[in-house]
């Protein structure tokens, strides 16, 4: 195994997690934290910085990515692979660019590692032994919002991995420009098929500009580029919001999905299924949509022989919402913001319903499934919800309280249950507790313990989202009676 | 269990962290000072009333803004500098607010602009910019440090800052053609 970079970390004397030098997350309370009877809550790390993911090898040592540029994309900290050994040596594997690691699988001898990257995503191969790094996959439609999801290993030895949409809302949108226009200027979503536009645009006021002006924008073009009625946009196999397999290098990929918004969590269940989180429309802007639910889907389509489909599964993006309605349907006529209108003449057949529906804002993030009956839960799903983004993203009230905490979901069924959370709903620099901020994974250790990664504090107003670093935290979550 | 690790929240890596802070506060000063005197002196300098008025209308929270950079110190847990301690700092700004005024007239007199006041509404303009990164900066700092006080403090002012330069801006371009084409001031 690699050496590792040396990284400050000291052993915390119990006083220390009240006296935090972080006044952003000034403690760090387990018995704040709200778990069933028969489980507890340890803390693992402290201080890190906007934390993305995270992934076990079988031995137990764990990597954790902090993911350089984040969500807002400024203040870049180090974007760092992390190595804790079983034994609690703490240490740096890799550094990654500005758009930092996001997901991290170990596959035999090397970290396969998803990363943002600027305007396109691509999965990395890190040998351990050695530290040396090559790009597997790369090209991926970025620059813009949405995130990888994956890589994963499916039961048919083949890596599955995914990219979200590259616009907010199905159109390059000014709203939070420094995210894309800012930065990717001419970016754009990719379908996945071939797909005929109805030629609605967006008008809108292009920031960018000394005079910001009006600017009417198509979908799956650069902003300030309409579309035109009937125009035919080639489907790729690098599309944006697409969902792929591949060889463990890389070699034959297959689009498997596409229509999947922000496809964060991906995890693989005991019954072979593949389960992905997926994020809803905003309601706000001009294509505002009010009421899309979270989600998480079953892809059935990662059943079927690798290289055998024609025509990739499609779960909505960006004409559908979370519950099958379309964008502009009656209960999703937005409350602020100019609703939606239909993008895609024609489009694919729904790929829906999905296995579970969440409350809207709810941020689900990281995903990972209970294998052991020592933990219990066999078979749920354990997905992170990193909290809503309202007010900025939701006029509701309602909706400033969704996520903050993991719900093991029961795919069989689509019922849920709030299995880490805090007393109130909220995080818990709101709270004033020592509590969760923002979970945004959650992974199985082979000792049957569950990790849970808090990407730390990111406090939200009507116009601005501002994150703070040092302030994530690794908990674990024990049975009782389990090994220490 | 393990004991929890702190990462990078010892007393030896925070203090250091913070340490590295100081001197962008002092450049922080610096370059608001300096942006402060050019605006003052280039408020008395335009004859053209309405330019004169609003200028002067942003003078006062110019000072403000400077005033505040103490706030930060405290905010970042640091000691303001004494008025002792902190001569050197306006010392620096009036020579960077004098050389900038020096630099602005040799490049406006090369440039065909007659001018002397219009010549420093474009140092002014160039001035501003540079303070502002001055405090957009210390807030970047101050959310990879954890420290929301600094945050609270910067965005108001990063904010009033850029309303002010796009006034700045204006009265600039907008005086440019007789500046130029008619060797007239403002």
């Amino acid at each position: 195994m690699t050496s590792l970079v040396p990284l400050s970390a000291t052993v915390a004397e119990p006083e220390a997690l009240s006296t935090l030098p972080t006044p952003a997350r000034p403690r760090v309370d387990p018995s704040d934290v709200v778990v069933p009877d028969g489980y507890r809550v340890e803390v693992v790390l402290v201080g890190l910085s906007m934390p993305c993911g995270m992934g076990f090898a079988e031995d137990g040592t764990l990597y954790v990515l902090e993911g350089g540029s984040t969500w807002p994309t400024r203040p870049y900290v180090p974007a760092r692979i992390l190595r804790l050994d079983p034994d609690g040596h703490l240490g740096v594997v890799a550094e990654e660019a500005l758009g930092g690691p996001r997901h991290v699988a170990v596959h035999g001898d090397a970290l396969l590692v998803s990363c943002k990257g600027g305007r396109h995503a691509r999965i990395d191969h890190i040998d351990i032994a050695t530290g040396s790094s090559r790009v597997l996959v790369d090209g991926l439609p970025n620059g813009g919002w949405h995130e990888p999801g994956g890589p994963v290993f499916g039961p048919d030895g083949l890596m599955y991995f995914a990219q979200g949409s590259v616009s907010q809302q199905g159109v390059v949108l000014p709203q939070g420009f420094q995210v894309d226009l800012a930065r990717h200027m001419g970016v754009h979503d990719v379908p996945g098929e071939d797909v005929v536009l109805t030629g609605n645009n967006v008008q809108t006021y292009d920031p960018t500009a000394p005079y910001p002006y009006l600017v009417e924008t198509g979908p799956f073009k650069p902003f300030r580029t309409p579309a035109r009625r009937g125009e035919v946009v080639r489907g790729s196999l690098k599309c944006s919001s697409g969902l792929w397999r591949a060889q463990p290098d890389g070699t034959e990929m297959e689009l498997v999905a596409w229509g999947l918004r922000n496809p964060y969590g991906m995890a693989f269940g005991e019954d072979g299924d593949l389960y992905v989180t997926d994020n809803d429309f905003e309601e706000t802007g001009d294509r505002a949509i009010r009421g899309d639910p979270d989600r998480i889907w079953r892809i059935d389509a990662a059943r079927t022989p690798h290289g055998s489909i024609d025509r990739p599964a499609w779960y909505g993006f960006p004409d559908v919402c979370g519950d099958g309605l379309p964008a502009w349907h009656e209960s999703h006529l937005p409350r602020r913001g100019r609703p939606a209108e239909p993008l895609i003449e024609d489009p694919p057949p729904w790929a829906g319903p999905a296995v579970f529906l969440e409350k809207p804002h709810s941020a689900m993030a990281g995903l990972d499934v209970s294998r052991s009956d020592s933990f219990g839960y066999r078979g749920r799903l354990f997905a992170c919800e990193w909290g809503t983004l309202a007010p900025m993203n939701s006029p509701d009230p309602a909706d400033l309280e969704h996520g903050f905490r993991v719900v093991a979901v029961d795919p069989a069924d689509g019922t849920s249950e709030s299995f880490m959370r805090n007393p109130r709903p909220g995080p818990a620099s709101a709270l004033g507790t020592g509590g969760l901020e923002r979970p945004v994974d959650a992974k199985f250790a082979p000792d049957g313990s569950l990790y849970v990664l808090d990407f730390g504090v990111s406090r939200v107003m009507e116009t601005t989202n501002m994150s703070y670093g040092h302030t994530g935290v690794l908990w674990r979550v024990v049975r009782d009676g389990s090994r220490p | 269990m393990n004991r929890p690790l702190l990462v990078e929240l010892d007393h030896d890596t925070v203090t250091a962290h913070l340490d590295h802070v100081l001197p962008w506060l002092v450049t922080t000063r610096t370059l608001q000072s300096a942006y402060r005197k050019i605006l003052e002196d280039t408020a008395d300098e335009v004859g053209e009333p309405h330019i004169r008025a609003w200028l002067h209308e942003i003078a006062a929270p110019a000072r403000q803004h400077e005033e505040a950079v103490a706030d930060l110190y405290r905010a970042f847990g640091h000691q303001p500098p004494t008025a002792t301690s902190s001569r050197v700092t306006p010392v620096v700004a009036t020579v960077l607010g004098a050389a900038r005024e020096l630099a602005g007239e040799a490049q406006g007199l090369v440039a065909g602009a007659r001018g002397r006041a219009w010549r420093h509404l474009r140092m002014l303009m160039l001035s501003n910019l540079d303070a502002i990164s001055g405090f957009a900066v210390a807030e970047q700092l101050a959310l990879a440090l954890g420290r929301p006080a600094v945050v609270d403090i910067t965005v108001p002012i990063v904010a009033d800052k850029t309303r002010h330069q796009l006034l700045i801006r204006e009265c600039f371009l907008e005086m440019a053609s007789n500046a130029i084409l008619y060797r007239r001031d403002v």
